[in-house]
């Protein structure tokens, strides 16, 4: 079965997606609202996969490494460039807050 | 653990990462160890082959008038060491990583593996003549037309080598240090030319005194 992938950015201008609507599937209760996605959810399938399995690991990068069968440096700058885009959206986020705070 | 979709997994172009990004795979210690035993083979080679690795990317025949064995076999050494340190300095001013020292000088090391074709290439003995002939014309000697471009184009195919070990270090730089873009390149030119005068500079006082 292919797993959907949930835009976090909208196809048509490119500002951030957000949630209005949450449905239960199984008492078909749903709850309406405007909810933010969280910044993990925001991440391509393969970003999330990579946090969560580096989680399970312990945070350690060498358990990683050994299990894809790839360096450790290979692994070290997947990390590093994940921690760049996690800032830079948290930046981008930042503002967004500030001016919602607002009004 | 979920290993799909999580890192690119080797498939059909396996082989080509091996061939000219080893790196992705293999780093640090692993890659010292391998490449050791590699410039010292390269360097026993080059002496039964009458060459040397004068130079951070040189090899030249080495004429008649040899070196000891001692410095010949320690020529990929010397070489590898200088742009490791080199590399290693640069990493502290272009990285946002933290690179490890052991990752810096064991994709150097193992980077160095195509100077192994290199020499042996040139084991044969009809190969080793032609590779003099360029050297020995320079020298006064005399020979055909056909000889000297043949020597031409045995010095052109020993080209492969040195240029697929300049594309492996510069990939060992890359994943050691996390360098990227234009950044990368231009620090990775500049240490090779540091590198390359101060091998020079190494080799003018060590020559001396292996003869």
């Amino acid at each position: 079965m292919n797993t959907k992938k949930l835009p976090g950015i909208c196809p048509s201008c490119g500002k951030l997606m957000k949630v209005r609507r949450l449905e239960c599937l199984h008492c078909e209760t749903s709850v309406e609202g405007t909810f933010e996605l969280p910044l993990l959810a925001r991440l391509d399938p393969e970003d999330q996969v990579f946090i969560l399995n580096l989680l399970k690991a312990g945070g350690s990068l060498k358990e990683l490494a050994a299990l894809y069968g790839i360096s450790y440096p290979t692994v070290r700058n997947r990390l590093d460039n994940l921690i760049e885009k996690v800032e830079a959206m948290s930046a981008a986020d930042s503002p967004a807050e500030e001016h919602s705070d607002g009004d | 653990m979920e290993t799909n979709n999580s890192i690119k997994q080797p498939g059909k172009s396996s082989i080509t990462t091996w061939l000219f990004n080893p790196f992705h795979f293999i780093a640090g210690g692993q890659a010292l160890a391998i490449g050791l035993v590699v410039i010292l083979v390269a360097g026993v080679l080059s002496y039964t082959g009458y060459q040397r690795f004068d130079g951070l990317l040189d090899i030249h025949a080495n004429g008649p008038r040899r070196e000891a064995f001692w410095l010949i076999v320690a020529d990929g050494f010397i070489a590898w060491l200088i742009i490791s340190v080199l590399l290693t300095v640069a990493a502290r001013i272009v990285s946002s990583s933290r690179a490890r020292v052991i990752d810096i000088f064991g994709t150097q090391a193992l980077a160095r593996w195509p100077m192994l074709l290199a020499v042996l290439i040139v084991q044969p003995e009809a190969v080793r003549e032609l590779m003099g002939v360029i050297y020995l014309t320079i020298q006064g000697g005399s020979f055909s037309v056909v000889e000297v471009l043949l020597s031409i184009g045995l010095n052109l195919v020993l080209l492969v080598p040195v240029i697929w070990m300049v594309a492996l270090m510069y990939m060992g730089f890359t994943v050691s240090c996390n360098a990227r873009g234009a950044k990368a390149v231009i620090t990775f030119i500049g240490v090779v030319i540091v590198g390359e005068i101060i091998s020079k500079i190494a080799w003018f006082f060590l020559t001396p005194l292996a003869r």
